[in-house]
């Protein structure tokens, strides 16, 4: 038994893309689109 | 009831638990929006208290201004537009949760694929459907997830979410029909685009009584992102061929019609545990964080 290795680099990967995009502000991009309704989700155009 | 199908109805009650939005007909725009959920839920539904992952992953690539890759001339350029107008907090977010859970979040946690779980429980004759199409769904996230809302751009040089615009059930169920039935001018102003939306969700809710979760089988983004993590995730599903009876048990059981003696584990696998619950000899299993060496992986056989 054994770590599973191919695991644990994508998950360390997906943490430093995280730091990346919440350092780069990017969750208040879409937070900007997701306090509005979409008028793409329901049907408007 | 089954602990999963506890785990859905919590899921989708906590996901929507705004209920002040469905009183006044108005979504929720505090901080918790800052934050996706693992599964596909419309955050313009009125009691949605989170993102969508898939909204906020077009959105974020429409929203950078599209990559409109004839503004850059040369191939470093293109490259760095590229890159810096990526979604990596989502695709990061994303990651995280298929390295530690593969598909799970769609077999535990999401709304719309437990609606279709419950529609499937309607007496009915029942069908497997064309296997080709799950090859669908990859097209789905590249295409209308990625490439329309990066590369096609409308008069200002902005993309727009088409996954959300042009097929998105969740979407038409959580959002717009609510939304709709909420707001009379909304309503007014609706056309052939909603009308088309709606029929795709009532064709796609009716399909779900004969055939098994069609959307998350054939058209869902989120389960083509997800799947491929199912090979190398810490929790997984695994079958020891030494044991399997070959009873089919798993099979009837199994949310997306997998053959499960041979599929377990694949990419289109839930990570439900429905096969590991009514398996009699107990040769299927789940592995957590460690690796097993001395067991059959999934496709090997005797």
């Amino acid at each position: 038994m054994f770590v599973n290795k191919s695991a644990v680099i994508i998950a360390v990967l997906a943490l430093l893309l995280i730091f990346i995009g919440i350092k780069n502000g990017e969750h208040l991009s879409y937070f900007n689109k997701a306090v509005m309704v979409c008028t793409q989700c329901i049907g408007l155009g | 009831m089954k602990i999963r199908r506890w785990v859905q109805i919590t899921s989708t009650v906590s996901a929507n638990a705004y209920v002040a939005g469905i009183k006044a007909g108005a979504i929720y725009t505090g901080p918790l929006k800052h934050a996706c959920v693992p599964f596909l839920n419309c955050y313009s539904c009125p009691s949605a208290l989170f993102s969508c992952p898939i909204g906020a992953l077009q959105v974020t690539v429409a929203g950078a201004g599209g990559l409109d890759l004839t503004a850059y001339h040369t191939l470093y350029e293109r490259f760095s537009a590229v890159l810096t107008s990526l979604p990596v907090l989502v695709i990061g977010f994303l990651m995280l949760v298929g390295s530690f859970v593969g598909r799970a979040a769609c077999g535990w946690l999401c709304p719309f694929g437990f609606l279709q779980d419950l529609l499937n429980k309607i007496p009915s004759p029942k069908f497997k459907g064309y296997d080709f199409l799950k090859y669908f769904k990859y097209i789905v996230l590249v295409v209308f997830v990625f490439a329309l809302p990066a590369f096609w751009l409308d008069d200002y040089g902005m993309g727009e979410p088409s996954f959300c615009k042009y097929i998105c059930p969740a979407g038409t169920l959580e959002g717009g029909i609510p939304l709709a039935l909420l707001q009379p001018e909304l309503r007014a102003q609706l056309g052939k685009l909603f009308a088309w939306k709606f029929g795709l969700l009532i064709a796609i809710l009716l399909a779900s009584i004969f055939i098994k979760r069609p959307f998350c089988r054939w058209l869902c983004p989120l389960g083509a992102f997800y799947g491929p993590f199912n090979k190398i995730s810490f929790f997984k599903i695994k079958i020891d061929q030494d044991k399997c009876i070959n009873c089919k048990a798993c099979s009837r059981v199994c949310p997306v019609n997998l053959n499960v003696p041979e599929e377990v584990g694949s990419p289109d696998c839930l990570h439900c545990g429905d096969c590991v619950n009514v398996c009699p000899t107990n040769s299927l299993y789940t592995v957590k964080f460690k690796k097993c060496a001395s067991c059959h992986n999934i496709g090997e056989q005797k």
